[in-house]
C-alpha cells in the first residue's frame, strides 16, 4: 500500500513538474529583463553546449511562478545560519598618491571607510634602505627621525583588524632593518590608547588634527622639546566634511572637521615651491588652512612638492625638515610654534637637491613622516630614495 | 546532462518513464533506454557520443571473440586487445596531456602537449567495460550475444558519466528479464530523492562555502578548517548524492545497483573508510589489480603502493592525485603493519577522530591542484603566520552554522535509522508520512534548483 501511495505521489510530483514549464510564462517582463528565447536547434549550437544551456536557460525561465519560487528558495536560504557581525568588505581602485590606482579592499563598519593595509616586503626592504641611505649621507649634528602612522582599522576589534596584514608587525620590521642612527617615534600605542577619541576620519583616510596632535606630542617627547597644549586653541568645526574614500561606498555620510588655529597671532608666513615637469620651478603661496574646502584639502590647501613655514617669533629657533606624505599636512602645523623654519618635502613632486636644501635652511632636524601604506607602494619608496640620495 | 537540473527533472526524467513503462517488452524497454541514454549523454558533449559508441561496439565483439576461442590463445590475444584498447583510450582522453607535461618537466623539453577535453564518464564506463571482459575471460559471466543488451549496459544513464561502477555480472540477469514492482518504483524514487537533496540543499550550498572561505582576503586558521570541513561534506555528498539517484533511477528502471557509500563518515579506521566509500572502485581495484597482484600474500606493501598509486591517478590526471593516492597508500599500510587492529581497542571517540583528521587532510591533498596554494592551506590549518579568524571568516561560518549542523548529521546513520524507524511506526504513518516526505523533499529540492545556477557534479571530472 505504502509502495504504491508513494509512487503515485512521486508520479504526480513528475507530471507537476512537467506540466509547470510547459503551462508557465515568463515573468521577465514584471523583472524588467528579457525573456530567455528557445536556443536555435543547429549542429553548431548543440555541438558548442550552446543548445543544452540555452534549454535548460529556457526551461528556467518558463516554470510557472518563477519569481516566487525564486523568493521562497532565498527565504529557505536564510535558514541556513544566525546573523553574521557588522561591517561590509568592499573592493575599490584607490589612487595610492603617486598618480597610480591600485585595487585595494575596504572596510565599511558603522559609517567609517578604513583601507586595509597590505604588507609587501620587498616595498619594505627599499623604505629602510632609504632611510639608511638619508642617515648614512647626513652631518653628524642633523638628527634623524621616523615615523610610520598607523590607520584606524589596526586599532578595531580583531575580527576587523585581521582582515588586514598587521600594520604593527610591519612598522617593526621596518625599524628592524633600519640603523641605529635612526630614531624611530613610537606614536602606535598613543594613539591606540587614544582611539575612542575622533583621532582619525570616518571617510578618510588620514587622520584628524587631533590625532596628528597626539603624533606631535610623542614626538616632542623623542626630541626633548616642549610640547604645546591644544587646550591653548579653540577648537573650531567646518560641517559637511567629505573624505576621499567616500567615493567608493555610494551615499556615505558627511562629518565635521575639527580644527585648531596654530596662527592665531599671525607669527606664520609661508611660500611654496612647484616643480612642473615642462618648466622651471615657481615659488607660490597657498594657504595654511583652506576654509572654503570641506575635504583634507583644507590643511595647507593640497600638498606641495616643498613648502617652507618660519615663524617670526622665533628667530634663534631651530629648523626641521619633514620628508612626508600628505599625513604631515595636519601635523605640521603644530610643530610651527616650536621651530623657526618648518620644511615639508613631498618626495612625489620634490625635485630640489635635499643636501642643498639642508645647508641654505641649516636644518637641525629631519623628521620622516609617512602613514604605513606608503611603505608597501614600491614606486613611493623609490621616489623617497632619490630624495635620500640627494642629500648626499 | 545532470540529474539536478531542470532538463532532467522536468523534462527528461518524466518523458523516459512515460516512455519507458509503455511496455513491458524488456527489448523494447532496452531500446528506450540506450536511446534516452544516448540522448542524455549527448545533451552537454555530443561529439563524444562516438566513442561510448565505439568502446561498446569493441568490448562486445571482444566479448564475442572471448568466447569463441575459450581456453585458446585467441582468448587471451583478445583479453589483451581488450585492455590495451580500453586502458589506451583512457591514456590518450584522459592522461596523455599530464604525461606529456610531467615529461617536459622532467627532461627540460618542450614536447607539445595534447590538449583533449575529457570525455565525461570516461573513467567509469571504461571500467565498466573492462570488469566484462576481464570477468568473461575469467569465466565468471557469461557472454552477451545482444549487442542491444550489451549496449543497455555500457551506455545505461542512471549510471553512465559518474557511476557507481557496476559489474556486468551484477545486472546480467536484468538485462535480459526484469520487471518494475510498484516497490521498486517507490524505493527507487525514494533513494533518488535523497540523493537529490544532497545535491541541492546540501552539496550546492557547502560548495559555496567553500568558495567564499578559500576566495576571503587573508586566510585564516578558521577560513581554512571551514573551507576543508566544508569541502569534506561537499565531496562526499555530491558524489554519495549522484550514487544514490543512480541506484534510485536503475530501480525505478528495474535494475538492482550495490550501495557505493555506507556513511563512510563515522568509520573508526581509515582502513574501515575505504570499506564504506566508493565501495565500486574499491572493490574494482582489488578485483582486477590488488589480488592478482598477490594481495597480501606476497609483495604486500609494493602491491597496495601500486594499487593506490592507480587509484590516485584515477581520479585525475594531477600530481596531487598521486600524492592524495599514496598518502592512503601510507596510513593504510601504518594501520596494517603497525597498529594492526589496535584502533578497534580505542575508545570510538578518539579513533574517529583520527581517522576524520586523516580523512580531511586527504581532501586537502585532493583539492588543491597548486602545491604552493595546498602549502598555504595546511600552514593556515596548523595556525602558521596567520590571524585565527577574521570578518569573512567569522561571517561564513555564522552565515552557515546550520547548514554545517545538518551536514554533519546527514553524515550519521542514525538520523536515517530514525526517519526509518518513525515511518514504520504505524501503518497510517507508513502510508502517509513517507510518500508526503519523499513528494515533498523533490518539491523542496526543485524550488531550491529555479533561478540557480549552474552546478556540475564534482565527479564529472574523474
Amino acid at each position: 500500500m505504502k509502495f504504491k501511495i508513494m509512487s503515485i505521489m512521486f508520479s504526480l510530483c513528475l507530471i507537476c513538474a512537467f506540466a509547470a514549464v510547459f503551462v508557465g510564462e515568463s515573468d521577465a517582463e514584471g523583472e524588467n529583463r528579457e525573456a530567455a528565447e528557445m536556443p536555435a536547434f543547429s549542429w553548431e549550437n548543440i555541438k558548442s553546449g550552446e543548445f543544452s544551456d540555452g534549454f535548460e536557460a529556457y526551461l528556467d525561465d518558463k516554470i510557472a511562478y518563477r519569481t516566487e519560487l525564486i523568493e521562497l528558495s532565498q527565504k529557505i536560504g536564510e535558514y541556513k545560519g544566525t546573523d553574521v557581525p557588522g561591517g561590509e568588505v568592499i573592493l575599490a581602485d584607490v589612487d595610492k598618491g603617486t598618480g597610480v590606482k591600485q585595487s585595494s579592499n575596504l572596510l565599511l563598519l558603522d559609517g567609517v571607510i578604513m583601507e586595509m593595509f597590505e604588507s609587501n616586503r620587498a616595498a619594505a626592504d627599499k623604505y629602510a634602505a632609504a632611510l639608511n641611505t638619508l642617515v648614512e649621507n647626513l652631518d653628524k649634528d642633523v638628527t634623524l627621525y621616523s615615523m610610520l602612522v598607523p590607520t584606524q582599522l589596526e586599532f578595531q576589534e580583531e575580527i576587523y583588524s585581521n582582515l588586514q596584514d598587521s600594520q604593527r608587525e610591519e612598522i617593526d620590521y621596518i625599524y628592524s632593518q633600519t640603523e641605529e642612527k635612526v630614531t624611530a617615534v613610537d606614536e602606535y600605542d598613543t594613539l591606540k590608547n587614544h582611539y575612542d577619541e575622533y583621532i582619525y576620519f570616518k571617510t578618510d583616510h588620514h587622520w584628524t588634527m587631533l590625532g596628528a596632535y597626539y603624533g606631535y606630542e610623542c614626538f616632542c617627547l623623542e626630541t626633548g622639546a616642549e610640547s604645546i597644549d591644544i587646550n591653548d586653541y579653540e577648537k573650531q568645526t567646518i560641517d559637511g566634511f567629505v573624505g576621499y574614500l567616500s567615493a567608493f561606498v555610494g551615499a556615505a555620510d558627511t562629518e565635521t572637521l575639527e580644527w585648531y588655529d596654530v596662527n592665531e597671532r599671525g607669527n606664520i608666513d609661508w611660500s611654496m615651491t612647484a616643480y612642473p615637469d615642462d618648466g622651471e620651478s615657481y615659488n607660490y603661496r597657498s594657504v595654511l588652512y583652506d576654509k572654503t574646502q570641506a575635504n583634507y584639502d583644507f590643511f595647507l590647501g593640497s600638498d606641495h612638492a616643498f613648502a617652507r613655514f618660519w615663524n617670526s617669533e622665533l628667530p634663534d629657533g631651530k629648523t626641521i625638515i619633514i620628508i612626508c606624505d600628505s599625513y604631515a599636512n595636519d601635523f605640521a602645523p603644530w610643530l610651527m610654534n616650536n621651530y623657526k623654519n618648518v620644511i615639508l618635502i613631498d618626495p612625489r613632486a620634490y625635485k630640489g637637491n635635499l643636501k642643498e636644501t639642508i645647508n641654505e635652511y641649516g636644518a637641525d632636524e629631519i623628521l620622516v613622516l609617512n602613514y604605513i601604506f606608503t611603505a608597501s607602494f614600491e614606486d613611493y619608496c623609490d621616489m623617497f630614495m632619490t630624495v635620500c640620495e640627494g642629500a648626499a | 546532462m545532470i540529474f539536478s537540473s531542470l532538463t532532467f527533472l522536468c523534462f527528461f526524467l518524466p518523458v523516459v518513464l512515460l516512455i519507458y513503462n509503455f511496455s513491458k517488452n524488456v527489448s523494447y524497454k532496452n531500446i528506450v533506454l540506450v536511446l534516452a541514454s544516448y540522448l542524455f549523454y549527448a545533451w552537454g558533449e555530443p561529439v563524444w557520443v562516438v566513442l561510448l559508441f565505439i568502446s561498446s561496439l569493441a568490448d562486445y565483439f571482444h566479448g564475442l571473440i572471448i568466447e569463441r576461442f575459450r581456453g585458446r590463445a585467441g582468448a587471451k590475444a583478445a583479453l589483451i586487445s581488450s585492455l590495451v584498447i580500453n586502458l589506451g583510450m583512457l591514456a590518450v582522453f584522459k592522461y596523455s596531456g599530464f604525461i606529456v607535461e610531467s615529461i617536459n618537466s622532467a627532461c627540460g623539453l618542450a614536447l607539445p602537449v595534447p590538449e583533449f577535453s575529457l570525455p565525461v564518464g570516461i573513467s567509469f564506463y571504461t571500467f565498466q567495460t573492462l570488469s566484462y571482459t576481464i570477468d568473461l575471460y575469467r569465466g565468471k559471466v557469461k557472454v552477451q550475444n545482444s549487442l542491444l543488451r550489451f549496449m543497455t549496459y555500457v551506455s545505461m544513464f542512471p549510471q553512465l558519466v559518474a557511476g557507481p561502477i557496476v559489474r556486468y555480472g551484477d545486472i546480467a540477469v536484468e538485462l535480459r528479464s526484469r520487471t518494475v514492482t510498484a516497490e521498486d518504483f517507490a524505493l527507487g524514487s525514494r533513494k533518488f530523492v535523497c540523493g537529490l537533496c544532497k545535491k541541492v540543499l546540501l552539496v550546492n550550498n557547502a560548495g559555496a562555502v567553500v568558495e567564499a572561505a578559500f576566495g576571503g582576503i587573508h586566510m585564516t586558521t578558521l577560513s581554512a578548517w571551514l573551507g576543508i570541513i566544508f569541502y569534506t561534506f561537499q565531496i562526499y555528498f555530491d558524489f554519495s548524492g549522484y550514487s544514490d539517484m543512480a541506484i534510485g533511477l536503475g530501480r525505478m528502471l528495474g535494475f538492482h545497483y550495490k550501495e557505493n557509500f555506507e556513511h563512510p563518515y563515522i568509520s573508526r579506521s581509515v582502513t574501515e573508510f575505504w570499506r564504506r566509500w566508493h565501495i565500486s572502485l574499491s572493490s574494482f581495484f582489488r578485483d582486477y589489480v590488488y589480488i592478482p597482484l598477490g594481495g597480501n600474500r606476497k609483495r604486500h606493501i609494493l602491491n597496495l603502493l601500486i594499487v593506490w598509486f592507480l587509484t590516485g591517478l584515477w581520479h585525475g590526471a594531477s600530481w596531487n592525485f598521486v600524492l592524495w593516492g599514496l598518502y592512503y597508500a601510507l596510513i593504510l599500510i601504518i594501520e596494517k603493519k603497525l597498529f594492526k587492529g589496535a584502533l578497534q581497542k580505542i575508545p570510538f571517540p578518539f579513533c574517529h577522530i583520527y581517522t576524520m583528521l586523516i580523512v580531511i587532510g586527504g581532501w586537502t591533498l585532493f583539492y588543491f591542484t597548486d602545491m604552493t596554494e595546498m602549502y598555504e592551506c595546511v600552514r593556515a590549518m596548523l595556525g602558521f603566520d596567520v590571524n585565527l579568524y577574521d570578518l569573512t571568516s567569522v561571517s561564513v561560518l555564522r552565515s552557515n552554522i546550520w547548514l554545517l549542523v545538518m551536514c554533519a548529521l546527514a553524515a550519521q546513520p542514525w538520523a536515517k535509522m530514525f526517519y526509518n524507524n518513525f515511518s514504520k511506526s504505524s501503518r497510517v504513518i507508513s502510508a502517509v508520512v513517507e510518500p508526503a516526505v519523499t513528494a515533498a523533499a523533490f518539491v523542496l529540492s526543485l524550488i531550491m534548483l529555479v533561478g540557480g545556477t549552474y552546478n556540475p557534479f564534482l565527479y564529472f571530472r574523474f
